[in-house]
Protein backbone atom coordinates (compact mmCIF):
# COMPACT_ATOMS: atom_id res chain seq x y z
CA UNK A 1 0.00 0.00 0.00
CA UNK A 2 1.03 3.39 -1.49
CA UNK A 3 1.14 5.61 2.10
CA UNK A 4 2.02 9.43 2.68
CA UNK A 5 2.23 11.22 5.94
CA UNK A 6 -1.45 12.69 6.25
CA UNK A 7 -4.86 11.91 4.28
CA UNK A 8 -7.31 14.70 4.81
CA UNK A 9 -10.91 13.01 3.84
CA UNK A 10 -12.99 15.96 2.17
CA UNK A 11 -11.50 19.78 1.05
CA UNK A 12 -14.50 22.06 2.87
CA UNK A 13 -12.77 24.61 4.96
CA UNK A 14 -11.85 22.42 7.62
CA UNK A 15 -9.47 19.64 5.76
CA UNK A 16 -8.11 22.70 3.37
CA UNK A 17 -7.50 24.51 6.85
CA UNK A 18 -6.05 21.01 8.10
CA UNK A 19 -4.35 20.85 4.97
CA UNK A 20 -2.31 24.01 4.68
CA UNK A 21 -1.13 23.35 8.06
CA UNK A 22 0.39 20.37 7.49
CA UNK A 23 1.97 21.55 4.11
CA UNK A 24 3.32 24.55 5.87
CA UNK A 25 4.84 22.09 8.54
CA UNK A 26 6.05 20.35 5.96
CA UNK A 27 4.42 17.17 5.74
CA UNK A 28 3.53 15.03 2.93
CA UNK A 29 -0.55 15.95 2.94
CA UNK A 30 -2.69 14.61 0.37
CA UNK A 31 -6.62 15.94 0.26
CA UNK A 32 -9.57 13.61 -1.38
CA UNK A 33 -12.45 16.03 -2.67
CA UNK A 34 -15.46 14.18 -3.90
CA UNK A 35 -16.66 17.62 -5.83
CA UNK A 36 -15.05 18.59 -9.51
CA UNK A 37 -13.76 21.37 -7.38
CA UNK A 38 -13.64 22.33 -3.42
CA UNK A 39 -16.45 24.19 -2.74
CA UNK A 40 -18.56 22.49 -5.30
CA UNK A 41 -20.75 20.21 -2.93
CA UNK A 42 -20.58 23.28 -0.31
CA UNK A 43 -23.38 25.21 1.37
CA UNK A 44 -23.33 27.43 4.03
CA UNK A 45 -25.55 30.50 4.84
CA UNK A 46 -22.91 32.54 4.91
CA UNK A 47 -21.28 34.69 6.99
CA UNK A 48 -17.74 34.09 8.24
CA UNK A 49 -16.85 35.37 11.56
CA UNK A 50 -13.17 36.71 10.96
CA UNK A 51 -12.64 37.70 14.36
CA UNK A 52 -12.07 34.62 16.01
CA UNK A 53 -9.68 33.18 13.15
CA UNK A 54 -8.06 36.15 12.08
CA UNK A 55 -4.72 35.34 13.72
CA UNK A 56 -4.69 31.81 12.87
CA UNK A 57 -3.00 32.02 9.38
CA UNK A 58 -3.16 35.69 8.87
CA UNK A 59 -1.40 36.03 6.03
CA UNK A 60 -4.17 34.55 4.35
CA UNK A 61 -7.22 36.30 4.68
CA UNK A 62 -6.06 39.62 3.56
CA UNK A 63 -6.34 38.34 -0.37
CA UNK A 64 -8.92 36.18 0.36
CA UNK A 65 -12.46 36.62 -1.94
CA UNK A 66 -14.72 37.88 0.11
CA UNK A 67 -17.86 38.97 -0.21
CA UNK A 68 -18.59 41.66 1.72
CA UNK A 69 -17.90 43.39 5.31
CA UNK A 70 -20.77 42.92 7.52
CA UNK A 71 -21.80 46.62 9.01
CA UNK A 72 -25.19 46.04 9.30
CA UNK A 73 -27.64 43.56 11.03
CA UNK A 74 -30.83 42.57 11.64
CA UNK A 75 -33.26 40.63 13.39
CA UNK A 76 -36.79 40.53 11.74
CA UNK A 77 -39.88 38.80 13.77
CA UNK A 78 -42.85 38.30 11.14
CA UNK A 79 -46.18 37.03 12.30
CA UNK A 80 -50.04 37.47 11.32
CA UNK A 81 -48.56 39.33 7.92
CA UNK A 82 -46.59 41.88 10.38
CA UNK A 83 -42.95 42.23 10.53
CA UNK A 84 -41.02 44.21 12.88
CA UNK A 85 -37.09 44.62 12.48
CA UNK A 86 -34.39 45.51 14.93
CA UNK A 87 -31.38 46.65 13.36
CA UNK A 88 -28.15 47.83 14.46
CA UNK A 89 -25.52 48.95 12.34
CA UNK A 90 -21.88 49.77 14.33
CA UNK A 91 -18.56 51.24 12.93
CA UNK A 92 -16.87 48.23 15.48
CA UNK A 93 -18.54 45.44 12.83
CA UNK A 94 -16.51 47.15 10.33
CA UNK A 95 -13.31 49.31 9.62
CA UNK A 96 -9.67 48.29 9.26
CA UNK A 97 -10.60 44.33 10.84
CA UNK A 98 -14.31 43.98 10.28
CA UNK A 99 -15.77 40.89 12.63
CA UNK A 100 -17.69 38.79 9.66
CA UNK A 101 -17.77 38.75 6.11
CA UNK A 102 -20.45 37.22 3.76
CA UNK A 103 -18.77 34.17 1.70
CA UNK A 104 -19.51 32.13 -1.22
CA UNK A 105 -17.73 28.86 -1.00
CA UNK A 106 -17.40 27.72 -4.09
CA UNK A 107 -14.84 30.88 -4.28
CA UNK A 108 -13.58 30.61 -0.51
CA UNK A 109 -12.53 26.75 -0.33
CA UNK A 110 -10.64 27.00 -4.11
CA UNK A 111 -8.95 29.88 -2.60
CA UNK A 112 -8.01 27.69 0.31
CA UNK A 113 -7.05 24.94 -1.52
CA UNK A 114 -4.72 26.85 -3.99
CA UNK A 115 -2.74 28.34 -1.42
CA UNK A 116 -2.86 24.47 0.07
CA UNK A 117 -1.15 23.54 -3.34
CA UNK A 118 1.28 27.00 -3.00
CA UNK A 119 2.15 25.63 0.61
CA UNK A 120 2.90 22.20 -0.93
CA UNK A 121 0.41 19.80 -0.36
CA UNK A 122 -1.74 18.00 -2.80
CA UNK A 123 -5.51 18.34 -3.45
CA UNK A 124 -7.16 15.86 -5.37
CA UNK A 125 -10.75 16.70 -6.62
CA UNK A 126 -12.83 14.21 -7.94
CA UNK A 127 -12.14 11.92 -5.93
CA UNK A 128 -14.30 10.08 -3.66
CA UNK A 129 -13.09 8.26 -0.52
CA UNK A 130 -14.99 4.75 0.10
CA UNK A 131 -13.91 3.71 3.19
CA UNK A 132 -11.86 4.23 6.37
CA UNK A 133 -9.62 1.81 6.43
CA UNK A 134 -8.73 0.36 9.95
CA UNK A 135 -6.24 -2.03 11.56
CA UNK A 136 -6.92 -5.38 11.09
CA UNK A 137 -10.69 -3.95 9.21
CA UNK A 138 -11.71 -4.04 13.13
CA UNK A 139 -15.13 -2.01 13.91
CA UNK A 140 -14.77 0.50 16.41
CA UNK A 141 -17.46 1.50 19.16
CA UNK A 142 -15.98 4.49 20.93
CA UNK A 143 -18.58 6.83 19.34
CA UNK A 144 -20.87 9.11 21.23
CA UNK A 145 -18.20 9.00 23.95
CA UNK A 146 -18.29 13.06 23.78
CA UNK A 147 -15.19 15.22 23.67
CA UNK A 148 -14.33 14.29 27.29
CA UNK A 149 -14.41 10.28 26.34
CA UNK A 150 -10.99 10.97 24.12
CA UNK A 151 -8.71 9.92 26.76
CA UNK A 152 -4.97 10.83 26.06
CA UNK A 153 -4.53 6.83 26.05
CA UNK A 154 -7.75 6.26 23.47
CA UNK A 155 -9.69 5.28 26.14
CA UNK A 156 -12.13 2.50 26.54
CA UNK A 157 -13.57 1.20 23.80
CA UNK A 158 -10.84 3.01 21.45
CA UNK A 159 -11.36 2.06 18.12
CA UNK A 160 -8.75 0.14 15.96
CA UNK A 161 -5.92 2.29 14.76
CA UNK A 162 -6.95 3.90 11.45
CA UNK A 163 -4.15 3.84 8.64
CA UNK A 164 -5.51 4.66 5.72
CA UNK A 165 -8.33 5.01 3.16
CA UNK A 166 -9.78 3.05 -0.07
CA UNK A 167 -10.71 4.91 -2.92
CA UNK A 168 -12.50 3.09 -5.26
CA UNK A 169 -9.67 0.03 -5.95
CA UNK A 170 -6.71 1.77 -4.36
CA UNK A 171 -5.95 1.83 -0.87
CA UNK A 172 -4.01 4.94 0.32
CA UNK A 173 -2.10 4.52 3.52
CA UNK A 174 -1.54 7.55 6.30
CA UNK A 175 0.47 7.77 9.62
CA UNK A 176 -2.42 10.34 10.28
CA UNK A 177 -6.33 10.65 8.72
CA UNK A 178 -7.84 14.06 9.02
CA UNK A 179 -11.69 13.33 9.13
CA UNK A 180 -12.64 16.15 7.59
CA UNK A 181 -16.09 15.13 5.41
CA UNK A 182 -18.28 17.17 6.97
CA UNK A 183 -22.17 16.60 8.75
CA UNK A 184 -23.33 13.68 7.32
CA UNK A 185 -20.53 11.35 8.51
CA UNK A 186 -21.28 8.69 6.35
CA UNK A 187 -17.49 7.36 6.71
CA UNK A 188 -16.82 8.09 10.04
CA UNK A 189 -19.85 6.35 11.33
CA UNK A 190 -19.62 3.52 9.14
CA UNK A 191 -16.15 2.94 10.80
CA UNK A 192 -17.59 3.56 14.26
CA UNK A 193 -15.77 6.78 14.93
CA UNK A 194 -18.89 8.46 15.69
CA UNK A 195 -22.70 7.87 15.36
CA UNK A 196 -24.70 8.38 12.40
CA UNK A 197 -26.63 12.19 13.05
CA UNK A 198 -30.22 11.79 13.90
CA UNK A 199 -32.94 14.15 13.19
CA UNK A 200 -33.47 15.67 16.60
CA UNK A 201 -29.65 17.15 16.24
CA UNK A 202 -29.62 18.21 12.19
CA UNK A 203 -31.15 21.01 10.53
CA UNK A 204 -31.88 21.05 7.06
CA UNK A 205 -30.64 24.25 5.53
CA UNK A 206 -31.63 25.45 1.88
CA UNK A 207 -31.68 28.69 -0.06
CA UNK A 208 -31.26 30.26 -3.16
CA UNK A 209 -28.78 32.81 -4.54
CA UNK A 210 -30.63 35.84 -5.93
CA UNK A 211 -28.75 38.68 -8.48
CA UNK A 212 -28.97 42.11 -8.16
CA UNK A 213 -26.37 44.75 -8.80
CA UNK A 214 -24.28 45.78 -6.23
CA UNK A 215 -25.88 49.35 -6.41
CA UNK A 216 -29.11 47.84 -5.68
CA UNK A 217 -27.84 46.05 -2.78
CA UNK A 218 -26.10 49.15 -1.48
CA UNK A 219 -29.31 51.29 -1.70
CA UNK A 220 -31.88 48.32 -0.43
CA UNK A 221 -29.74 47.94 2.59
CA UNK A 222 -28.15 51.15 3.23
CA UNK A 223 -24.66 50.80 2.78
CA UNK A 224 -21.72 52.14 1.42
CA UNK A 225 -19.52 50.42 -0.99
CA UNK A 226 -18.21 47.38 0.03
CA UNK A 227 -20.17 46.70 2.98
CA UNK A 228 -23.10 44.12 3.38
CA UNK A 229 -25.63 42.92 5.52
CA UNK A 230 -26.94 39.89 7.48
CA UNK A 231 -30.74 39.68 8.08
CA UNK A 232 -32.18 36.89 9.81
CA UNK A 233 -36.24 36.15 9.91
CA UNK A 234 -37.78 34.28 12.79
CA UNK A 235 -41.75 33.60 13.46
CA UNK A 236 -44.59 31.95 10.84
CA UNK A 237 -41.83 31.52 8.17
CA UNK A 238 -40.51 28.22 10.18
CA UNK A 239 -44.45 27.91 11.28
CA UNK A 240 -44.22 26.99 14.78
CA UNK A 241 -40.61 24.85 13.92
CA UNK A 242 -37.60 25.73 15.54
CA UNK A 243 -35.72 27.69 12.97
CA UNK A 244 -35.59 31.00 10.72
CA UNK A 245 -34.34 31.99 7.63
CA UNK A 246 -31.30 34.19 6.97
CA UNK A 247 -30.22 37.03 4.14
CA UNK A 248 -26.62 37.71 3.61
CA UNK A 249 -25.54 40.09 0.80
CA UNK A 250 -22.46 39.24 -1.49
CA UNK A 251 -20.87 41.29 -3.27
CA UNK A 252 -24.10 41.08 -6.31
CA UNK A 253 -25.90 38.58 -5.23
CA UNK A 254 -28.03 37.66 -1.97
CA UNK A 255 -28.47 34.53 0.00
CA UNK A 256 -31.94 33.99 0.96
CA UNK A 257 -33.01 30.25 2.84
CA UNK A 258 -34.23 28.62 5.22
CA UNK A 259 -32.63 26.53 8.15
CA UNK A 260 -35.37 24.25 10.70
CA UNK A 261 -35.13 21.12 12.54
CA UNK A 262 -35.17 17.94 10.76
CA UNK A 263 -37.18 16.49 13.87
CA UNK A 264 -39.73 19.11 13.70
CA UNK A 265 -39.96 18.70 9.71
CA UNK A 266 -40.54 15.21 9.80
CA UNK A 267 -43.06 15.23 12.23
CA UNK A 268 -45.70 17.83 11.24
CA UNK A 269 -49.06 16.72 11.40
CA UNK A 270 -50.35 18.37 7.84
CA UNK A 271 -48.58 17.88 3.82
CA UNK A 272 -46.48 21.12 4.76
CA UNK A 273 -43.61 20.89 1.73
CA UNK A 274 -40.10 22.24 3.37
CA UNK A 275 -39.40 23.91 -0.11
CA UNK A 276 -42.22 25.93 0.35
CA UNK A 277 -41.19 27.95 3.53
CA UNK A 278 -38.74 30.03 1.51
CA UNK A 279 -40.94 30.78 -1.67
CA UNK A 280 -43.90 31.89 1.27
CA UNK A 281 -41.66 34.23 2.68
CA UNK A 282 -40.29 35.28 -0.56
CA UNK A 283 -44.25 36.35 -1.65
CA UNK A 284 -45.01 37.77 1.74
CA UNK A 285 -45.31 42.06 1.35
CA UNK A 286 -42.73 42.49 3.77
CA UNK A 287 -39.95 40.64 1.95
CA UNK A 288 -40.81 40.53 -1.61
CA UNK A 289 -39.40 43.99 -2.29
CA UNK A 290 -36.19 43.20 -0.66
CA UNK A 291 -35.51 40.91 -3.67
CA UNK A 292 -37.60 42.39 -6.35
CA UNK A 293 -36.21 42.63 -9.89
CA UNK A 294 -33.22 39.91 -8.57
CA UNK A 295 -33.14 36.76 -10.68
CA UNK A 296 -32.42 33.46 -8.88
CA UNK A 297 -28.94 31.77 -10.17
CA UNK A 298 -28.45 29.16 -7.68
CA UNK A 299 -30.63 26.47 -5.50
CA UNK A 300 -29.00 24.77 -2.62
CA UNK A 301 -29.40 22.35 0.58
CA UNK A 302 -27.32 21.28 2.71
CA UNK A 303 -27.48 19.35 6.58
CA UNK A 304 -27.28 21.34 9.64
CA UNK A 305 -25.52 20.12 12.54
CA UNK A 306 -27.23 21.51 15.61
CA UNK A 307 -26.52 18.44 18.28
CA UNK A 308 -24.32 21.06 20.02
CA UNK A 309 -21.28 19.98 22.63
CA UNK A 310 -23.45 17.32 23.92
CA UNK A 311 -23.23 15.23 20.25
CA UNK A 312 -19.36 15.73 19.79
CA UNK A 313 -17.69 12.72 19.09
CA UNK A 314 -13.92 11.48 20.57
CA UNK A 315 -12.48 14.18 18.74
CA UNK A 316 -9.60 11.60 17.84
CA UNK A 317 -7.84 8.06 18.19
CA UNK A 318 -4.88 6.24 17.35
CA UNK A 319 -4.34 7.65 13.72
CA UNK A 320 -6.55 10.09 13.30
CA UNK A 321 -8.87 13.70 14.50
CA UNK A 322 -11.61 14.57 13.31
CA UNK A 323 -12.36 18.45 12.17
CA UNK A 324 -15.28 20.47 11.23
CA UNK A 325 -19.07 19.27 10.88
CA UNK A 326 -17.62 15.83 10.43
CA UNK A 327 -16.65 16.39 14.53
CA UNK A 328 -20.47 18.09 15.26
CA UNK A 329 -18.16 21.26 15.65
CA UNK A 330 -21.11 23.68 14.74
CA UNK A 331 -23.41 25.91 16.46
CA UNK A 332 -26.88 27.21 16.32
CA UNK A 333 -26.91 30.51 18.46
CA UNK A 334 -30.45 31.27 18.29
CA UNK A 335 -30.75 31.38 14.48
CA UNK A 336 -27.18 31.92 13.59
CA UNK A 337 -25.55 29.02 12.71
CA UNK A 338 -21.53 29.02 13.58
CA UNK A 339 -19.70 26.67 11.58
CA UNK A 340 -16.61 27.80 9.49
CA UNK A 341 -15.11 29.56 11.87
CA UNK A 342 -14.65 26.46 13.92
CA UNK A 343 -13.79 24.62 10.72
CA UNK A 344 -10.90 26.66 10.45
CA UNK A 345 -9.94 26.64 13.87
CA UNK A 346 -10.50 22.91 14.51
CA UNK A 347 -8.66 22.46 11.17
CA UNK A 348 -5.50 24.90 12.10
CA UNK A 349 -4.94 22.84 15.68
CA UNK A 350 -5.25 19.62 13.98
CA UNK A 351 -2.58 20.43 11.96
CA UNK A 352 -0.57 21.64 14.75
CA UNK A 353 -0.88 18.78 17.04
CA UNK A 354 0.06 16.32 13.68
CA UNK A 355 2.88 18.47 13.37
CA UNK A 356 3.44 17.69 16.75
CA UNK A 357 3.08 14.39 16.79
CA UNK A 358 5.13 13.59 14.06
CA UNK A 359 8.06 14.84 15.14
CA UNK A 360 7.68 13.08 18.46
CA UNK A 361 7.34 9.85 16.22
CA UNK A 362 3.81 8.97 17.96
CA UNK A 363 0.56 9.68 16.21
CA UNK A 364 -1.54 7.19 18.35
CA UNK A 365 -4.33 8.96 20.23
CA UNK A 366 -1.97 9.86 23.01
CA UNK A 367 0.74 11.58 20.43
CA UNK A 368 -2.66 13.26 19.10
CA UNK A 369 -4.08 14.32 22.55
CA UNK A 370 -2.95 18.34 21.72
CA UNK A 371 -5.37 18.19 19.18
CA UNK A 372 -8.20 18.04 21.76
CA UNK A 373 -6.55 20.25 24.56
CA UNK A 374 -5.93 23.13 22.03
CA UNK A 375 -9.61 22.63 20.87
CA UNK A 376 -10.88 23.56 24.73
CA UNK A 377 -8.80 26.04 25.39
CA UNK A 378 -9.71 28.01 21.97
CA UNK A 379 -12.98 29.69 21.36
CA UNK A 380 -14.14 26.39 19.67
CA UNK A 381 -14.91 24.30 22.71
CA UNK A 382 -15.68 26.92 25.02
CA UNK A 383 -18.22 28.29 22.91
CA UNK A 384 -19.54 25.10 22.39
CA UNK A 385 -19.99 24.83 26.37
CA UNK A 386 -21.68 27.77 26.75
CA UNK A 387 -23.99 27.33 24.12
CA UNK A 388 -24.90 24.03 25.57
CA UNK A 389 -28.39 24.68 26.66
CA UNK A 390 -28.62 26.32 23.48
CA UNK A 391 -30.13 23.19 21.80
CA UNK A 392 -32.72 22.59 24.83
CA UNK A 393 -34.02 25.68 24.56
CA UNK A 394 -34.79 26.27 20.83
CA UNK A 395 -36.94 23.08 21.55
CA UNK A 396 -39.15 25.77 23.09
CA UNK A 397 -41.71 26.37 20.58
CA UNK A 398 -42.81 29.85 22.17
CA UNK A 399 -39.58 31.20 20.64
CA UNK A 400 -41.35 30.97 17.48
CA UNK A 401 -44.62 31.36 17.72
CA UNK A 402 -45.51 33.35 20.78
CA UNK A 403 -42.53 35.97 20.63
CA UNK A 404 -42.91 36.66 17.01
CA UNK A 405 -46.54 37.55 17.66
CA UNK A 406 -46.41 39.55 21.11
CA UNK A 407 -43.92 41.57 19.55
CA UNK A 408 -45.14 42.56 15.78
CA UNK A 409 -48.52 43.26 17.39
CA UNK A 410 -47.09 45.35 20.13
CA UNK A 411 -45.62 47.35 17.61
CA UNK A 412 -48.23 46.96 15.42
CA UNK A 413 -50.51 48.18 18.13
CA UNK A 414 -48.10 51.56 18.91
CA UNK A 415 -47.87 52.67 15.19
CA UNK A 416 -51.97 52.51 14.55
CA UNK A 417 -54.47 54.38 14.50
CA UNK A 418 -57.66 53.19 13.93
CA UNK A 419 -61.21 55.22 13.19
CA UNK A 420 -62.06 54.70 17.14
CA UNK A 421 -60.08 57.16 19.86
CA UNK A 422 -56.81 56.02 20.36
CA UNK A 423 -55.75 54.98 23.73
CA UNK A 424 -52.80 56.53 25.38
CA UNK A 425 -49.14 55.37 23.92
CA UNK A 426 -48.30 54.27 27.74
CA UNK A 427 -51.70 52.15 28.20
CA UNK A 428 -51.51 50.45 24.76
CA UNK A 429 -47.89 49.55 25.38
CA UNK A 430 -47.96 48.60 28.86
CA UNK A 431 -51.09 46.17 28.43
CA UNK A 432 -49.32 44.64 25.34
CA UNK A 433 -46.38 44.42 27.66
CA UNK A 434 -48.14 42.74 30.80
CA UNK A 435 -50.38 40.29 28.40
CA UNK A 436 -47.38 39.13 26.24
CA UNK A 437 -44.77 39.26 28.70
CA UNK A 438 -45.24 38.82 32.22
CA UNK A 439 -47.13 35.58 32.40
CA UNK A 440 -45.80 32.41 33.35
CA UNK A 441 -44.30 30.51 30.52
CA UNK A 442 -42.53 33.61 29.57
CA UNK A 443 -41.08 34.48 33.22
CA UNK A 444 -39.74 30.43 32.94
CA UNK A 445 -38.78 31.48 29.41
CA UNK A 446 -37.00 34.40 31.05
CA UNK A 447 -34.70 31.72 33.14
CA UNK A 448 -34.06 29.54 30.56
CA UNK A 449 -32.57 32.24 28.71
CA UNK A 450 -30.30 33.41 31.57
CA UNK A 451 -28.56 30.38 31.07
CA UNK A 452 -27.46 30.42 27.84
CA UNK B 1 -51.01 23.14 0.91
CA UNK B 2 -51.65 25.93 -1.51
CA UNK B 3 -48.01 26.54 -2.91
CA UNK B 4 -48.30 30.38 -2.77
CA UNK B 5 -50.32 32.82 -0.68
CA UNK B 6 -52.78 34.31 -2.87
CA UNK B 7 -53.40 38.17 -2.62
CA UNK B 8 -56.58 37.85 -0.99
CA UNK B 9 -55.18 35.93 1.92
CA UNK B 10 -52.73 39.13 2.32
CA UNK B 11 -54.91 41.33 2.12
CA UNK B 12 -56.56 39.29 4.27
CA UNK B 13 -53.74 39.54 7.25
CA UNK B 14 -53.23 43.17 6.31
CA UNK B 15 -57.00 44.18 7.24
CA UNK B 16 -56.94 41.61 10.27
CA UNK B 17 -53.60 43.58 11.57
CA UNK B 18 -55.76 46.36 11.83
CA UNK B 19 -54.21 47.91 8.62
CA UNK B 20 -55.50 51.65 7.95
CA UNK B 21 -58.61 52.89 6.58
CA UNK B 22 -59.61 53.23 3.15
CA UNK B 23 -58.75 56.34 1.83
CA UNK B 24 -55.92 56.51 -0.62
CA UNK B 25 -54.65 53.03 -2.18
CA UNK B 26 -52.36 51.19 0.29
CA UNK B 27 -48.62 51.11 -1.26
CA UNK B 28 -47.85 47.66 0.67
CA UNK B 29 -51.18 45.64 -1.75
CA UNK B 30 -49.92 47.50 -4.16
CA UNK B 31 -46.41 45.96 -4.42
CA UNK B 32 -47.96 42.26 -3.67
CA UNK B 33 -49.62 42.78 -6.53
CA UNK B 34 -46.75 42.76 -8.11
CA UNK B 35 -44.81 40.08 -6.86
CA UNK B 36 -44.02 37.55 -9.61
CA UNK B 37 -45.55 34.18 -9.16
CA UNK B 38 -42.78 31.80 -6.91
CA UNK B 39 -40.55 30.41 -9.69
CA UNK B 40 -41.22 25.77 -9.80
CA UNK B 41 -38.73 23.74 -7.59
CA UNK B 42 -37.75 22.32 -11.21
CA UNK B 43 -37.04 25.50 -12.34
CA UNK B 44 -35.27 26.26 -9.30
CA UNK B 45 -33.08 22.83 -9.98
CA UNK B 46 -32.46 24.06 -13.92
CA UNK B 47 -30.26 26.48 -12.73
CA UNK B 48 -28.02 24.09 -11.25
CA UNK B 49 -25.27 22.41 -12.55
CA UNK B 50 -25.47 18.58 -12.15
CA UNK B 51 -23.47 15.63 -13.72
CA UNK B 52 -25.49 12.80 -14.18
CA UNK B 53 -23.98 9.11 -13.29
CA UNK B 54 -25.23 6.41 -14.91
CA UNK B 55 -26.45 4.67 -11.41
CA UNK B 56 -28.63 5.82 -8.87
CA UNK B 57 -26.76 7.27 -5.66
CA UNK B 58 -30.42 6.36 -3.71
CA UNK B 59 -32.01 3.09 -3.79
CA UNK B 60 -35.52 2.61 -1.87
CA UNK B 61 -36.11 -1.04 -0.32
CA UNK B 62 -39.66 -0.54 -1.76
CA UNK B 63 -40.42 -3.60 1.00
CA UNK B 64 -39.77 -1.50 3.92
CA UNK B 65 -41.56 1.49 2.49
CA UNK B 66 -44.85 -0.75 2.24
CA UNK B 67 -44.75 -2.79 5.52
CA UNK B 68 -43.11 -0.75 8.18
CA UNK B 69 -43.34 2.42 6.91
CA UNK B 70 -46.17 4.58 9.11
CA UNK B 71 -45.55 8.22 7.67
CA UNK B 72 -43.80 9.06 3.97
CA UNK B 73 -42.52 11.52 5.21
CA UNK B 74 -39.78 12.06 1.99
CA UNK B 75 -42.28 13.11 0.08
CA UNK B 76 -42.75 16.34 2.46
CA UNK B 77 -39.25 16.71 3.53
CA UNK B 78 -37.04 17.09 0.53
CA UNK B 79 -36.48 20.28 -0.33
CA UNK B 80 -36.29 19.51 -3.85
CA UNK B 81 -39.36 17.65 -3.95
CA UNK B 82 -37.39 15.13 -5.50
CA UNK B 83 -40.20 12.03 -3.80
CA UNK B 84 -43.48 10.92 -5.06
CA UNK B 85 -45.88 7.73 -5.49
CA UNK B 86 -45.74 6.14 -8.78
CA UNK B 87 -49.09 4.41 -10.54
CA UNK B 88 -48.99 1.05 -8.37
CA UNK B 89 -48.15 3.65 -4.87
CA UNK B 90 -44.52 2.81 -4.90
CA UNK B 91 -42.42 5.66 -3.64
CA UNK B 92 -39.94 7.09 -6.06
CA UNK B 93 -37.03 9.09 -6.27
CA UNK B 94 -35.85 11.59 -8.90
CA UNK B 95 -32.16 11.32 -7.58
CA UNK B 96 -30.61 12.99 -11.29
CA UNK B 97 -31.58 16.71 -9.06
CA UNK B 98 -30.36 15.44 -5.89
CA UNK B 99 -28.81 18.43 -3.71
CA UNK B 100 -27.19 15.76 -1.54
CA UNK B 101 -28.26 17.38 1.87
CA UNK B 102 -29.00 13.90 3.44
CA UNK B 103 -32.28 14.76 5.00
CA UNK B 104 -34.25 12.31 3.52
CA UNK B 105 -31.31 9.43 4.27
CA UNK B 106 -31.73 11.20 8.12
CA UNK B 107 -35.54 11.55 8.34
CA UNK B 108 -36.37 7.91 7.22
CA UNK B 109 -36.42 6.40 10.11
CA UNK B 110 -37.58 2.92 8.95
CA UNK B 111 -34.09 3.49 7.17
CA UNK B 112 -35.73 2.21 3.64
CA UNK B 113 -33.06 4.37 1.68
CA UNK B 114 -29.45 3.33 0.60
CA UNK B 115 -28.10 6.50 0.57
CA UNK B 116 -24.47 6.99 -0.73
CA UNK B 117 -22.66 10.17 -2.27
CA UNK B 118 -22.88 9.93 -6.65
CA UNK B 119 -18.92 8.93 -7.25
CA UNK B 120 -16.31 11.37 -7.06
CA UNK B 121 -16.96 14.24 -9.67
CA UNK B 122 -20.48 12.95 -10.14
CA UNK B 123 -24.13 14.79 -8.98
CA UNK B 124 -24.32 18.50 -8.38
CA UNK B 125 -21.75 20.92 -8.29
CA UNK B 126 -22.13 24.42 -6.57
CA UNK B 127 -20.73 27.38 -8.50
CA UNK B 128 -22.26 30.28 -6.01
CA UNK B 129 -23.55 29.18 -2.39
C1 LIG C 1 -27.81 26.77 5.06
C2 LIG C 1 -26.60 26.86 5.94
C3 LIG C 1 -26.25 28.07 6.52
C4 LIG C 1 -25.11 28.17 7.29
N1 LIG C 1 -24.74 29.41 7.71
C5 LIG C 1 -23.54 29.56 8.31
C6 LIG C 1 -23.02 30.86 8.56
O1 LIG C 1 -23.62 31.88 8.18
N2 LIG C 1 -21.83 30.97 9.20
C7 LIG C 1 -21.11 29.86 9.57
O2 LIG C 1 -20.02 30.01 10.12
N3 LIG C 1 -21.57 28.62 9.32
C8 LIG C 1 -22.76 28.44 8.69
N4 LIG C 1 -23.19 27.19 8.37
C9 LIG C 1 -22.38 26.03 8.79
C10 LIG C 1 -21.15 25.88 7.93
O3 LIG C 1 -21.49 25.97 6.57
C11 LIG C 1 -20.49 24.53 8.19
O4 LIG C 1 -20.27 24.39 9.57
C12 LIG C 1 -19.16 24.39 7.45
O5 LIG C 1 -19.40 24.38 6.08
C13 LIG C 1 -18.43 23.12 7.86
O6 LIG C 1 -17.25 22.99 7.11
P1 LIG C 1 -16.56 21.56 6.95
O7 LIG C 1 -15.33 21.80 6.18
O8 LIG C 1 -16.46 20.92 8.26
O9 LIG C 1 -17.60 20.69 6.14
P2 LIG C 1 -18.04 20.81 4.61
O10 LIG C 1 -18.00 22.20 4.16
O11 LIG C 1 -19.32 20.09 4.49
O12 LIG C 1 -16.91 20.02 3.83
C14 LIG C 1 -16.88 18.62 3.75
C15 LIG C 1 -16.16 18.26 2.48
O13 LIG C 1 -15.91 16.87 2.43
C16 LIG C 1 -16.21 16.39 1.14
N5 LIG C 1 -16.50 14.96 1.28
C17 LIG C 1 -17.46 14.39 2.04
N6 LIG C 1 -17.40 13.05 1.95
C18 LIG C 1 -16.38 12.78 1.12
C19 LIG C 1 -15.82 11.55 0.63
N7 LIG C 1 -16.32 10.38 0.98
N8 LIG C 1 -14.76 11.62 -0.21
C20 LIG C 1 -14.25 12.82 -0.58
N9 LIG C 1 -14.74 14.00 -0.16
C21 LIG C 1 -15.79 13.98 0.69
C22 LIG C 1 -17.36 17.24 0.69
O14 LIG C 1 -17.51 17.23 -0.70
C23 LIG C 1 -16.98 18.59 1.25
O15 LIG C 1 -16.17 19.33 0.36
C24 LIG C 1 -24.33 27.04 7.58
C25 LIG C 1 -24.69 25.81 7.04
C26 LIG C 1 -25.79 25.72 6.20
C27 LIG C 1 -26.11 24.40 5.56
S1 LIG D 1 -39.99 7.66 4.69
FE1 LIG D 1 -38.58 5.98 4.21
S2 LIG D 1 -39.73 4.11 4.58
FE2 LIG D 1 -41.21 5.78 4.49
S3 LIG D 1 -41.86 5.82 2.35
FE3 LIG D 1 -40.17 7.27 2.51
S4 LIG D 1 -38.36 6.08 1.99
FE4 LIG D 1 -39.99 4.59 2.42
S1 LIG E 1 -30.50 14.10 -0.27
FE1 LIG E 1 -31.73 15.95 -0.04
S2 LIG E 1 -32.14 16.62 -2.14
FE2 LIG E 1 -31.38 14.52 -2.28
S3 LIG E 1 -33.24 13.30 -2.35
FE3 LIG E 1 -32.60 13.40 -0.19
S4 LIG E 1 -33.69 15.12 0.68
FE4 LIG E 1 -33.85 15.29 -1.57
Amino acid sequence: MEKVDVIVVGGGLAGLSAAYGLAQAGLEVMVLERGDYPGAKNVTGGRLYTSVVRDLYPELWEGAPFERAVTREAISMLADGRMATFEIAAEEFGGRRPQSFTVVRAKLDQYLAERTGEAGGMVIPKMKVDALLTEGGSEASGAGGGPGASGADGGPGASGRVIGIRAGEDEIGADVVVVAEGVLGLLSSEAGLRERPAAADTALGYKEVIELPASVIEDRWHLNPGEGAAQLFMGSVTKGMMGGAFLYTNRESISLGIVVGMEQLRSRPDELESWQLLDELKTSPAVAPLIKGGEVIEYSAHAVAEGGIAKVPRLLGDGYVMVGDAAGLSLNALITVRGMDFAIASGYHAAQAIAAAKAAGDTSAAGLAGYERALRESFVLKDLQTAAKVPALLENQRLFTHYPEAVTKLMADIFTIGPGPTEKLSKTGFGGVRRSFLNLATAKDALSFRKI
Amino acid sequence: MSETPDETATAGAAAEAGAAPTIGTAPASGAAATTPAPMKIDAKLGLDVFKLDKEPHIVIDHEICRTVCAKKVCLTVCPADLYELDDSGDVIVNWEGCLECGTCLICCEPQALSWKYPRGEYGVQYRTS
